[in-house]
């Protein structure tokens, strides 16, 4: 599975470059951008599974540690966002992001895996809902970020597994995908001592919704 | 004119087929999962059919199935397998199923334009000898 995973991607580069490699007359500078968009798409898409499944492996063999440090949620968050936008430009991803704190402590690598998780899960499951909805806020000593889509949704009774390595829901049939990157998310949080909870209604789509507590400053040191 | 039925989710792919099918002077259809392609085939009759196999709502092996089962109208209509799937089990499903050929991605877009001219040969033999295909 995860093999077909990869070749999708690749058969969009290799089918774009084919097209252009094949062209027998001059190519119009449209056609060219087209064309590199798609590709520039691809190996996006392609890098995203990469560091998912680098991931995988770093939490599989408990080699994945969390380094604090301050920074903005919101930047790492509009950074992923404009990343999928780049990804899946048939989707409409809105943002309320007002509600963060400037700063916090974080591991901003691994929460942006988190984040890029959520976001390519709400693009993957919602091929005919383009709208994708992000928010972030602050309620006392926890920040929250929240992912909604209008997609597929899932079965009640997916939803206790949903976070386990591998696990596929039931509405996810034939549509490719790896199992492994909602579990990646799960760990990421709780290393950060945080919570994820879901909910989903079959047809109507799905929530997400990551609480991180914010460290106390001799916490964070602890950490450093 | 020859019209070529183009079933896939991944709407990247769908577009470099389609440009490809209409550079050699074929008409295009599209649909993004096996239930929109069965959709098309009975309100459209596609003269080939290129078809993905994972995809959501209904896959290609069982799009292949209602077509062998429910609508045998359709069931001369080459139907080509274009697909990631690369095990031996998806192959033998395809081919079982009724598939004219598997093909995996990424394609040698010459491989699949021989295989589309076959076909479309084929067609034109046959109208010309009155046996419908």
């Amino acid at each position: 599975m995860i093999s077909h995973e990869f070749r999708t991607p690749l058969a969009i580069i290799d089918a774009a470059a084919q097209r252009l490699t094949r062209s027998r007359t001059a190519t119009a500078p449209d056609y060219l951008m087209e064309k590199s968009l798609q590709i520039k798409s691809a190996v996006a898409r392609m890098v995203e599974l990469m560091e998912s499944m680098l991931a995988a492996g770093r939490i599989e063999t408990g080699a994945i540690s969390i380094n604090r440090q301050e920074c903005s949620l919101r930047a790492l968050i509009e950074e992923c966002v404009k990343r999928r936008r780049e990804i899946s430009p048939g989707h409409r991803i809105h943002m309320d992001l007002e509600g963060l704190p400037a700063s916090i402590a974080l591991d901003a690598q691994s929460i942006e895996r988190a984040v890029s998780n959520l976001l390519s899960n709400a693009v993957k499951y919602a091929p005919h809902s383009p709208d994708v909805f992000v928010r972030g806020w602050q309620d006392r000593e926890t920040v929250s970020i929240s992912v909604v889509d209008k997609g597929i949704g899932m079965d009640a009774d997916d939803l206790p597994r949903l976070f386990q390595p591998y696990f596929r829901a039931r509405s996810a049939s034939g549509i490719a995908g790896t199992g492994i990157g909602l579990n990646i998310v799960r760990e990421i949080v709780e290393l950060h001592g945080g919570t994820i909870t879901a909910e989903s209604v079959i047809g109507e789509g799905t929530t997400f919704i990551i609480n991180i507590p914010l460290i106390k400053q001799e916490t964070k040191e602890q950490a450093a | 004119m020859i019209t070529v039925l183009c079933i896939d989710d991944e709407a990247d792919i769908r577009k470099l087929l389609v440009e490809e099918f209409q550079d050699a002077g074929v008409s295009t259809l599209e649909a993004g999962n096996g239930r929109e392609g069965l959709d098309m085939m009975m309100n459209h009759w596609p003269d080939i059919v290129v078809c993905d196999v994972s995809m959501p709502v209904m896959n290609g092996h069982e799009l292949l199935a209602e077509i062998q089962i429910n609508h045998p109208q359709f069931s001369q209509t080459p139907f080509i397998m274009l697909t990631a799937m690369t095990d031996k089990e998806n192959t033998l499903a395809g081919l079982q199923g009724g598939a004219e050929v598997y093909l995996t991605k990424p394609v040698d877009l010459d491989v699949l334009m021989a295989k589309i001219h076959g076909c479309i040969t084929r067609i034109e033999n046959n109208r010309a000898s009155g046996h419908g295909l």
